[in-house]
């Protein structure tokens, strides 16, 4: 339970808090502009002035110094997965990996300022805050912090052991030629950790200030964030001669819909999942358009491909389509809060995205893989690495098991409603995080 | 067509024999492969001409594929200057066309006329080196061939799995408490405390233990795949013995896919011959035979034994595949009790003019090894770039001059005692003739130039009484070399034991 104020102690807190009162407003402006920075501050100044008792002037205070936190973990993970698609993108142009690739670079930056924030958060929350800030935090092992600085530090030090195993596994097994291997996976896991890290605080923020919309597009921003960024650790499985395959269809069924559920659940925007599915589009889009504008040429050989231009990831899936749907579904959802009824919220979420998704993706493949998309919007001739061999196979297919077939819809029905089941009980949750 | 890799990954995954055990275990003990173009001895030493500049290129191979190489260029002869050098690797599947830019070499400091560099190697399979050097003198390029190979397996040292383990078992704990109790807690409003969960956390411990568990195993299958398919383990040899015109003739079959026929080898010739093959009496190192067997078969071939001691015989076949992939196969062989070996039909093979052989105890006066004798001192150190040089010498001592034999001054077989070096050389460097005149062709056709066999450089410009073998020992120990050539018309062979620190 908060502790009681003294009197001089709740000046001192009314005193920091207008400070940091003034410090949020600049993140309205941030977010907003010149109007922002004003609808900010007027804001502020009326909660302000309704909420004049020491404990709760404390934890407005706490809160809105947290919002900054926040914003500076999405920007580290922002920067994470920003240094992650241009090493994807370095490795298929120029090749050579070494430590210091400007790629790497922003990487570390990301991670390490994402560490180090959550680092001084939990020394902070736990030394040099009082009681209230205290209360408002999750404990662990004799400290405290919120629950996405722990996560967010977790992240940073799966990161940090991931380097030296990845180091070992070069050296026994030769340098980077697949995304996927075990010390990947740990670095993704720590990647993971700093964006959940960073989503469970603009959630806690979010939660505790359902009023502003700039914190609802935060973390719609940052649920689109981690959701393109786990689907982009099966880049191979989803590349776009791939996309008819029942391998895909049961790899989205079971990714894709978990995530549109939580982010429409959990959001206090009405369309949390679109803006979340769009913007996560638009940012690895606005990747693919900038990276073919810098010339570039491969390192290393064989070449058998000899690209002049950084090489693009394939343009995004359209996750947007089926979030508009998820979105919708859940704004006419009959208010009954039991698992029965997120059951059959489920089920229909998944009959949306196979009816909507499956075939919007199938038939933009077919046309990503055509002469249409040689163009620099959907840069459908720029995302063969230099190590790829010209072929009929660019254009064409796996000759995998086809999606469209009973089996493949059964089981994509079935990961589909699960994946969306587990959303929408996780966006529950997620409603509920306040520290 | 064949392969790169002789068709090694295919039988690995069906035939554990002998051999391949044997031969993983010193892998693993002793990080050495018994079986790469040559035996335990990486290094491409390469003794040529780039244009107007005498240089000694000596290339390190990577351990592992994708790996960087080590490239030293040493400057032989009079002080040329400041010179530009350049290293570019090319694979002999992509040729030119597929090739990087090249990179620049750069002076090592203290060290007039050395330069050095590293290469990108990043498939397996055969490559060429092309060192082109710029300078007042002019320009020019020489070729070496270098084989990119997977040949080690490598163990985790115990300060980083202490490292990886303590960072390991934090991470673990630390995600079933913020999973269990850190979940729980934030999802309350601030101020109310919880009691109990350890249950849940328990539960989630466990969970993320079993994922652990599922990653080592993952873990575990990349790691047998690249033992049994990347590694590079040469063809299997298989040597046997029969009777054939009152001669005793060795027949080797090159195994694929585990057995011993199937698709032809597709080799190309080094000295004109297909298969250089050396036999050397296991464990005295006293009796070694340089043949050159014929041709019998898709994957096989037969030579004519001369009249050897009898006793257990190591057997190196050098071949270079088409691709100008060098491989050593290696067998044993028991040479006891030949006389009562069957006779077959089989017509026996003709005997190669240029087969020789050598024993330790010559039954003439006069050691034939006193002909040819080892100069210098015979201490060296691993992994520096040695000259092996060898001094004809008449009856009286005098220095004779030597004759080329097979088209060289000489060959030369250097092999550790307990066999786990061996390489065939010669005064021009430790790769494949074949494979070089192979990626000399290769380059000529992707300059438009008109392909020129050039061997001017295999032999010397004047007389001489002196032959060298350039060579990087691989490791400290005990080695044995032989070196052959000959005076007049006859072949003689030279022996040393040398230490290795």
């Amino acid at each position: 339970m908060p502790s009681k104020q003294t009197f001089r102690g709740s000046q001192r807190s009314r005193f920091i808090f207008l400070l940091l009162a003034r410090a949020n407003g600049l993140s309205g402006v941030i977010v907003s502009g010149r109007a922002g920075w004003r609808n900010a501050s007027r804001r502020i100044m009326n909660s302000a002035s309704l909420s004049f008792s020491p404990g709760s002037i404390h934890a407005k205070s706490t809160a809105r110094s947290d919002s900054w936190v926040a914003l500076a973990l999405v920007i580290a993970a922002t920067l994470v997965s920003i240094g992650l698609s241009w090493d994807i993108s370095w490795h298929s142009t120029i090749g050579r990996d070494t430590f210091w690739t400007p790629a790497h670079l922003v990487i570390y930056i990301g991670g390490a300022s994402a560490g180090l924030i959550s680092g001084w958060i939990a020394i902070r929350t736990t030394y040099f805050t009082d009681a209230v800030a205290r209360a408002g935090s999750v404990a662990l092992w004799g400290g405290r912090a919120p629950f996405g600085i722990w996560v967010s530090i977790w992240g940073a030090v799966a990161m940090i052991t991931s380097a030296p195993f990845d180091n070992w596994w070069h050296e026994a097994y030769g340098l980077d030629v697949k995304i996927l291997s075990p010390p990947h996976v740990l670095l993704f896991f720590g990647v993971l950790g700093l964006r959940l890290g960073a989503g469970l605080m603009v959630l806690r923020e979010q939660n505790r200030h359902p009023e502003s919309r700039a914190l609802g597009w935060l973390f719609c921003w940052m649920a689109g964030l981690i959701m393109s960024g786990t689907i982009g650790l099966f880049l191979v499985e989803i590349w776009p001669t791939r996309q008819h395959s029942s391998e895909f269809f049961a790899l989205v069924s079971a990714l894709i819909p978990f995530f549109l559920a939580a982010t429409t659940r959990a959001s206090k925007l009405k369309w949390g999942a679109t803006i979340a599915a769009g913007s996560s589009m638009l940012f690895h889009a606005s990747i693919m358009w900038i990276l073919p504008i810098f010339p570039a040429t491969p390192k290393l050989g064989p070449i058998y491909h000899p690209v002049t231009h950084m090489v693009a990831s394939p343009f995004p899936l359209w996750t947007i389509l089926p979030a508009l749907a998820f979105d919708l579904l859940w704004q006419r959802r009959k208010n009954r809060d039991s698992w029965t009824a997120d059951l059959i919220l489920a089920g229909g979420a998944a009959i949306a995205f196979i009816v909507i998704f499956l075939p919007a993706q199938w038939e933009f493949s077919k046309f990503y893989l055509s002469s249409g998309s040689h163009n620099w919007f959907f840069a459908g001739d720029r995302i063969w690495s230099y190590r790829a061999r010209p072929g009929s196979w660019w254009t064409s297919f796996f000759p995998n098991e086809a999606g469209w077939t009973m089996p493949s819809i059964i089981r994509c029905s079935i990961f589909a409603t699960a994946s969306a089941f587990f959303g929408f009980s996780s966006g529950k949750r997620m409603t509920q995080v306040q520290r | 067509m064949l392969n790169d890799f002789g068709d090694w990954p295919v039988y690995l995954r069906r035939e554990y024999n002998m051999k391949w055990i044997i031969g993983y275990i010193c892998v693993a003990l002793f990080g050495i492969n018994l079986a790469t173009a040559h035996v335990g001895s990486p290094a491409v030493v390469c003794d040529g001409l780039a244009g107007p500049y005498a240089v000694r290129v000596i290339v390190l191979p990577p351990p592992v594929i994708p790996g960087r190489a080590e490239i030293n260029v040493r400057m032989l002869g009079q002080d040329v200057g400041p010179v530009k050098v350049t290293v570019l690797p090319v694979s002999a599947l992509a040729g030119l066309a597929g090739a990087p830019p090249p990179d620049l070499a750069e002076p090592v400091s203290g060290e007039a006329g050395l330069y050095h560099g590293e290469l990108w190697l990043m498939s397996s399979g055969s490559y060429s080196v092309h060192v082109t050097i710029a300078g007042s003198r002019g320009g020019g390029a020489l070729v070496v061939p270098v084989v990119a190979a997977a040949t080690r397996t490598l163990g985790m040292s115990v300060l980083l799995k202490a490292v990886l383990v303590v960072l390991g078992v934090i991470l673990l704990i630390s995600a079933a408490t913020l999973l269990s109790l850190g979940l729980r807690q934030s999802l309350l409003p601030p101020g109310v405390e919880t009691r109990g969960g350890v249950g849940t956390m328990a539960v989630v411990f466990l969970v993320l233990c079993a994922s652990v568990y599922g990653g080592k195993r993952w873990w575990d299958a990349v790691d047998a795949n690249y033992r049994h398919n990347e590694i590079y383990h040469a063809s299997l040899l298989d040597g046997s013995l029969g009777r054939s015109d009152a001669h005793t003739v060795l027949h080797l079959a090159v195994g694929h896919d585990g057995t011993y026929g199937g698709e032809a080898l597709s080799l190309i010739p080094d000295h004109g011959k297909l298969m250089h093959l050396f036999l050397i009496r296991e464990p005295q190192l006293d009796v070694l035979a340089h043949l050159h067997p014929a041709r019998s078969g898709p994957r096989s071939f037969d030579v004519i034994l001369p009249e050897l001691p009898e006793g257990h015989y190591r057997v190196y076949s050098d071949i270079t595949y088409e691709t100008g992939f060098a491989a050593t196969l290696t067998t044993a062989i028991d040479l006891s009790r030949t006389s009562a070996l069957v006779e077959t039909k089989m017509a026996a093979p003709k005997i190669d003019p240029d087969d020789s052989w050598w024993k330790s105890t010559s039954e003439t006066n006069a050691k034939e090894e006193d002909w040819l004798r080892f100069v210098g001192e015979r201490r060296f150190k691993k992994g520096e770039d040695v000259n092996l040089v060898f001094k004809g010498t008449s009856a009286s001592g005098q220095p004779v001059n030597l004759s080329t034999y097979m088209g060289m001054l000489g060959h030369a077989a250097v092999r550790r005692s307990d066999g786990s070096v061996f390489a065939h050389i010669h005064p021009v460097g430790t790769f494949s003739m074949a494979a070089e005149d192979f990626f000399n062709a290769q380059r000529a056709r992707d300059l438009g130039l008109t392909p020129m066999v050039d061997h001017s450089h295999h032999h010397p410009a004047a007389a001489t009484s002196e032959v060298s073998f350039p060579y990087v020992f691989p490791q400290s120990g005990n080695y044995r070399i032989w070196a052959q050539t000959k005076i007049g018309d006859r072949v003689v062979t030279g022996v040393a034991d040398v230490s290795v620190d």
